[in-house]
């Protein structure tokens, strides 16, 4: 039997952002596959825009996305790095991915400091 | 791999997730978590074609326009929730979009127990919208915490279209319930008909197999069958009361003391079987699913020729 796909192997992955409200960043909600990014965009809005309205729709060949590949330690390094943050504030009011206890020092480093 | 060297490995997932980790598809994933990971979501990914296999048959029977355009958009949803598990499943496995139609249309039939009931009569699709939709909702909004990653992900598409589902379920419902004697009666017989086997949606209580086990320690499975069930209980019992049907279940009770819900046991050796050996009805749906397959197979080569 043919498939109806007979060029699949020409098909790429799209991977689809959106943005909802005028201003908003464009999140990532899925993938679908496509033969070209017009006909990606086509399938993006069937498959994403269903009931709520978007301000904006993107579609990325994957193969065009790179992707860090480094550990924890490098993707936080910036969070250890104290100084960057306002000095006084505590460590609290900002969000950080960092694990409790690195958070639970620094809380208590703020406090010696204060 | 030896049992012991195995029990560690799970282990040791068992330990990344609890601690919050989650598997993303470019990482390294460790073999036994990427096959049960792959069992479930194939699971999901085919009940959700062959629902939509089942509702699409409702579009043109349904009894009003208004009717068959609510029928009309849950079966676009439904297929639309099959193409985003199917990506999440290919991307996973490293099967072609091919392979798996193969087996699905061609394969054992690897689907939820509702859809091996014939939906004969109107209320059929009705009552198992609002109510089996539910039931659903109920599980992948747990789902949502799914340790694999692009699984949660997709979760958050399919449970806010469930949700659609589950009221215009609920919506059909009333305009029966509140539509005459007989169509209220119809509706009752639909209920009769679909309880014991939305109870069953959940699996099985106690038992708790070795696969659910490792399941739950890896945390694609996020609740157990019977919290699941005893959640669907909590929020549906009253909702149904509401309706002005009649639940056909003289066990039902909730005790006070306990927090616990209880009701008659459904079959569970049916259930089994459905999901083990499949059935007569399950396979015509397989079989005019693979009819359509082939019948607009011509059309799709001229669309991509063109």
């Amino acid at each position: 039997m043919r498939s109806g796909r007979r060029e699949v192997d020409s098909y790429h992955v799209y991977e689809i952002f959106e943005s909802s409200e005028p201003g908003d960043a464009f999140v990532h909600v899925g993938d679908i596959e496509a033969p070209d990014p017009e006909a990606a965009l086509f399938f993006a809005k069937e498959q994403f825009l269903r009931r709520e309205p978007a301000s904006g729709l993107w579609v990325v060949d994957r193969r065009d996305i790179h992707a860090a590949e480094w550990p924890f330690e490098v993707l936080n390094s910036g969070s250890l790095k104290r100084y960057r943050r306002t000095p006084g504030r505590s460590g609290r009011a900002s969000p950080s991915a960092s694990p409790a206890s690195d958070r639970d020092e620094r809380d208590d480093a703020d406090e010696e400091s204060e | 791999m030896p049992p012991s060297a195995e029990a560690e490995g799970v282990a040791a997932i068992a330990a990344r997730v609890a601690a919050g980790g989650k598997f993303e598809p470019w990482q390294e994933i460790p073999e036994v978590y990427a096959q049960e990971a792959a069992r479930m979501m194939e699971f999901h990914m085919t009940s959700e074609l062959i629902g939509s296999a089942h509702e699409y048959r409702w579009v043109a029977r349904a009894p009003s326009l208004e009717a068959k355009l609510v029928m009309s958009a849950k079966t676009q949803d439904e297929v639309g929730h099959t193409l985003a598990l199917i990506r999440v499943c290919e991307d996973l496995t490293g099967k072609s979009r091919r392979q798996y139609m193969e087996e699905i249309l061609e394969g054992p039939p690897r689907f939820m127990n509702i859809f091996h009931y014939p939906w004969d009569d109107w209320a059929d699709p009705a009552i198992a919208s609002w109510l089996a939709d539910g039931a659903e909702i109920k599980r992948q909004t747990t789902l949502l915490r799914s340790s694999y990653g692009p699984y949660a992900r997709a979760m958050k598409k399919i449970v806010k279209e469930e949700g659609f589902h589950h009221q215009a379920g609920r919506y059909l419902v009333r305009r029966m319930v509140d539509g005459g004697p007989a169509q209220r009666q119809r509706a009752q017989r639909a209920l009769d008909r679909w309880w014991p086997r939305i109870l069953a949606m959940f699996g099985p209580s106690g038992s708790a197999s070795r696969h659910g086990e490792v399941m739950l320690a890896f945390q694609l499975k996020l609740s157990s069958n019977e919290d699941l069930r005893q959640s669907f209980l909590s929020t549906f019992v009253q909702k149904i009361i509401q309706m002005g049907l009649e639940i056909p279940d003289d066990k039902l009770r909730f005790d006070e003391e306990t927090g616990v819900w209880h009701y008659t046991e459904p079959d569970w050796d049916e259930f089994r079987s459905l999901l083990r050996g499949g059935s007569p009805y399950g396979e015509e749906v397989q079989r005019k699913l693979r009819n359509a397959r082939r019948g607009s197979a011509w059309f799709l080569d001229a669309v991509w020729a063109a």
